[in-house]
């Protein structure tokens, strides 16, 4: 698979292109907003990074004009700007994921396969980060890779777990999303759907925070 | 040489008194002086007239004896009235309008002064009638002149009498209104700090100082200026760090995926720590810059406690994972009060992190949230080696990190806490724990609004 790095600091340029040769992917790399327009119009890549502090043209206008244009390349823009306004003003303008530096190499390489798994449409849509995820159209828990059935309670139960990162949900908070109004709860509703859980996805997998309430280990 | 102490002006209300006051004192006096001599002249020049052309008229008839009605002593003291004597040649009073008056014939013709047995002073005007020697005075008592003059005197000073002490008063209420003024102004200017450079409002100012305020404003936006382009110089530097950092980290992860880690300890591992750290302490400045970004002040609203402590716990959880810390909460729900979740977040945080890093691996750290007396309370305490209560206070300054603790923080999170504490209004301590063990105890204090404690107007008001 062909990938584009549009980066114009040598330092970062030559370690990416190390990193991702050695994951077999064919590398080209241009250090300005120019060369990258003609790069993105001749060459079929499967991803491209792009710098957005780039010398002659910036990166969000190579961004724009490559999505004006009707070039669906999937895009990670990798930045030094990180505030909320960058990325979302990035992600609004057609980049699919956003990776601010520093960043790790196992994230940069694990993004840079899933917009490409996206763009193809073979995988389907995973909810969450870390070891434990959820897929929202089979409705199963997956493991390290490994698939679970899951009950539609305890679909619901992670499904409220893994919307929102680090997310800590209450035992009050867990009901009001699993139950509707009126419906009966046993006090001991939520531990046995726990206890079940943590059977499937192993004990680790869901963390109590004492006087809290619940979350999924993030890693 | 020391130069002399800088000698301080009066203030405005000193200098009136001494200035003004002693100047009317003394125009007030003057007039009184000028205007008993002036109303002292013109009764006794006239007086004088009338006394010698009653004299002369009456010496012109002596022929006829005369018959002079008696005068009583209110009619020659009080009202005035002049007494009339007639002399014989032989020197015998032969008439006298006041009958009881005991006064020898005065030797000289004329106005002059005299004195009566009785002791009372008199003004004379002795005539001789024709070529005898028979005489005529005209007598006017002089209590009578003095009582006239001294009345006469005071309505002539009364108005500039009571002119004076309003006219302080006045001047008095003219300074005490600029000066309140000023003292306004000088709580305007006092209000003023590094969150706060917005510029005064001319308005209310006194003309006079106008040009001074002025001045302030453009110090002030040349401030505004100078502090902006700080933050803009570290908002940068940290982003511009960001780029060498992000090319450390990917060598050192391109170097271990090219070797097999050798047994024991892998040296990479330090270095990459010391790369973490290194983006942490940008991170952290770049936090600090944008929270000192005033601008950037959100509105107050009302938050629930519980759920901001919820989530603050949930995003250090991760780091609590990698350093196996067990975290507890205790607390119940408590109302709900004003504050701008950021700010409180930024503390909560701040604290958070700050014990997972200082507690050690495989420790413990507890959150309470508990009500008292119109304030809410937040406590988070660990394990760790606790603070010295020397250095408690010095740990809120930037870059400053407790000697040998050997923990790789950025000595920036307890400074971004307290400036975002500071803002809020929020009481925050470092205290030792309660229960005897080692081990930090953070506490923060957050007023409930109404008590006049709550968080700051200005932010209230966005």
């Amino acid at each position: 698979m062909r990938a584009l790095i549009v980066e114009d600091d040598e330092m970062i340029g030559q370690e990416l292109v190390k990193a991702l040769s050695h994951e077999a992917w064919s590398v080209d790399w241009v250090r300005d907003g120019q060369h990258a327009h003609a790069a993105l119009a001749d060459g079929h890549y499967a991803c491209v990074l792009l710098d957005l502090g780039l010398p002659r043209e910036d990166g969000t206008q190579v961004l724009r004009r490559a999505r004006q244009r009707g070039d669906l390349t999937p895009v990670i823009v990798i930045t030094a700007r990180a505030q909320l306004d960058d990325r979302v003003n990035s992600l609004d303008i057609g980049a699919d994921d956003y990776l601010a530096k520093p960043f790790e190499r196992r994230e940069l390489l694990a993004r840079m396969r899933a917009v490409v798994r996206r763009r193809a449409g073979a995988a389907s849509p995973l909810l969450g980060e870390g070891r434990v995820r959820l897929d929202l159209l089979t409705r199963e828990a997956v493991v390290d890779g490994r698939r679970e059935a899951l009950t539609a309670r305890e679909f619901a139960l992670l499904n409220a777990l893994l919307e929102r990162p680090g997310a800590i949900l209450s035992r009050e908070q867990l009901e009001s999303r699993l139950y509707g109004w009126g419906e009966e709860v046993s006090s001991n509703a939520i531990d046995v759907l726990l206890t079940g859980l943590r059977r499937k996805l192993g004990p680790e997998a869901i963390r109590n925070v004492r006087g809290l309430g619940w979350r999924v280990a993030p890693a | 040489m020391s130069p002399p102490p800088p000698r301080r002006t009066p203030s405005l209300r000193q200098q009136i008194l001494r200035r003004l006051v002693p100047l009317h004192l003394v125009v007030a006096i003057a007039s009184g002086l000028i205007s008993y001599a002036v109303y002292r002249d013109l009764i006794e020049d006239f007086m004088a007239t009338q006394m010698r052309v009653l004299a002369e008229s009456y010496a012109r008839d002596l022929a006829q004896p005369v018959a002079l009605a008696p005068l009583s002593a209110a009619d020659i003291h009080q009202r005035g009235q002049f007494v009339v004597q007639v002399w014989s040649p032989e020197g015998l009073l032969v008439a006298s309008s006041a009958p009881g008056l005991r006064l020898a014939r005065l030797e000289r013709p004329g106005l002059q002064g005299a004195r009566s047995a009785d002791g009372q002073d008199w003004r004379a005007h002795a005539v001789p009638a024709g070529r005898s020697t028979w005489g005529v005075q005209v007598l006017q008592s002089k209590t009578f002149l003095r009582h006239e003059i001294t009345t006469r005197t005071l309505f002539a000073i009364g108005p500039i009498a009571l002119l004076v002490p309003l006219l302080l008063w006045v001047l008095w209420r003219v300074v005490n209104q600029s000066s309140a003024g000023l003292r306004a102004l000088a709580g305007e200017v006092a209000a003023r700090d590094e969150h706060r450079l917005d510029p005064i409002a001319l308005e209310r100012v006194p003309q006079e100082i106008v040009p001074l305020v002025a001045s302030f404003n453009g110090l002030l936006r040349r401030l505004t200026q100078a502090f902006e382009g700080q933050r803009r110089f570290v908002q940068d530097a940290a982003h511009e760090l960001r780029t060498p950092i992000a090319a450390m980290q990917l060598q050192i992860d391109n170097l271990r995926e090219r070797q097999a880690p050798p047994p024991g300890e892998d040296p990479l591992d330090r270095l990459h720590a010391g790369v973490g750290r290194a983006a942490h302490l940008v991170d952290q400045l770049l936090r600090l810059s944008v929270q000192e970004d005033a601008a950037r002040a959100a509105p107050a609203e009302p938050v629930d406690l519980l759920a901001l402590v919820r989530e603050s716990v949930g995003q250090c959880m991760a780091l609590a994972d990698r350093r196996r810390i067990e975290v507890g909460f205790e607390g119940a729900p408590c109302a709900p009060l004003r504050g701008v979740p950021a700010d409180l977040r930024s503390v909560f945080d701040s604290l958070l992190d700050n014990a997972l890093r200082y507690t050690p691996e495989g420790g413990q750290v507890e959150v309470r949230l508990r009500e008292r007396a119109g304030e809410a309370l937040i406590e988070i305490e660990d394990d760790g080696p606790g603070i010295e209560p020397a250095l408690r206070e010095r740990v809120f300054d930037r870059f400053f990190r407790v000697p040998g603790s050997g923990v790789a923080g950025s000595g920036l999170g307890l400074s971004i806490a307290r400036a975002a504490a500071q803002r809020q209004g929020l009481g925050l301590e470092l205290l030792a724990r309660e229960d005897g063990r080692t081990g930090l105890l953070a506490r923060i204090r957050l007023p409930r609004a109404g008590d006049g404690a709550g968080p700051r107007a200005s932010l209230t008001l966005g």
